[in-house]
């Protein structure tokens, strides 16, 4: 069975379908990939500034809007200068 | 395993807190936790909502939010370190719960007192009179001998 076990305690990167990007710690989860995410901050990409980062604190994201979790590597993300970095923003799902 | 039922014991938790909720359309609920299910269905009170663009808003006295419709929710931070002290509480008084029982006494004694009328239950049903296969009528005799 495929988890998210190894992710609890851990900072982790969530996009969801809307095209966010969230960074956070991932304090729980469950059957359904609800996710709980401590100290998180939201991700503001854009093509012509630097990368915004918003502070949201304690969420709880439900299992069927989120894309991806991927785990952080701190000391990596941490020698990024976000200001620096140009991109587009993902955009969203359409159905 | 505690993180396991994290996500919706931390929802219950939430119960009279102030919460943001979004919906998948974008629609934002501000207001305060009355209730919530297992589906993440919840109703809140007092509410602010706005509407996708964020410039409109609503203020509701009370509703009720399907949570197949939600996107996420932003609780209050204290809450996580609420749950995780109530998990550890709840692990601590099973395991003790759990360790006086097996400490009780006549564990032998008891298994007999039980077992015995189910058998003879088990063999009334059959309406041939059948007895107890023979690994059952062995068990009998082990049971009447403890």
């Amino acid at each position: 069975m495929s988890s998210l076990q190894g992710y609890v305690d851990r900072p982790v990167l969530l996009v969801l379908q809307d095209g966010r990007a969230i960074v956070g710690t991932m304090a729980g989860f469950d059957q359904k990939s609800n996710v709980v995410l401590s100290d998180s901050k939201e991700r503001v990409y854009s093509a012509d500034e630097g990368v915004e980062e918003i502070p949201l604190g304690l969420y709880l994201v439900k299992g069927d809007q989120i894309v991806l979790i991927g785990e952080l590597d701190e000391e990596k993300d941490r020698s990024v200068d976000l200001s620096t970095i140009r991109a587009d923003p993902i955009p969203p799902i359409h159905y | 395993m505690i993180e396991l039922r994290l996500p919706l014991s931390l929802l219950n938790a939430a119960q009279n807190k102030p919460m943001l909720v979004e919906l998948k359309n974008g629609e934002t609920f501000n207001g305060h936790l009355v209730n919530c299910d297992n589906f993440m269905n919840i109703t809140l009170r007092e509410v602010y909502q706005t509407n996708p663009d964020g410039d409109r808003f609503w203020k509701v006295k009370e509703c009720y939010i399907r949570g197949s419709t939600i996107k996420y929710l932003r609780v209050p931070d204290t809450l996580l370190d609420a749950v995780k002290e109530e998990q550890n509480k709840a692990r601590e008084a099973g395991r003790s719960a759990r360790g006086s029982h097996v400490s009780g006494s006549g564990g032998r004694g008891m298994c007999c007192h039980y077992a015995l009328p189910c058998m003879f239950a088990y063999s009334d049903e059959h309406e041939q009179g059948v007895l107890p296969s023979k690994e059952v009528r062995s068990n009998i005799e082990i049971l009447i001998y403890f």
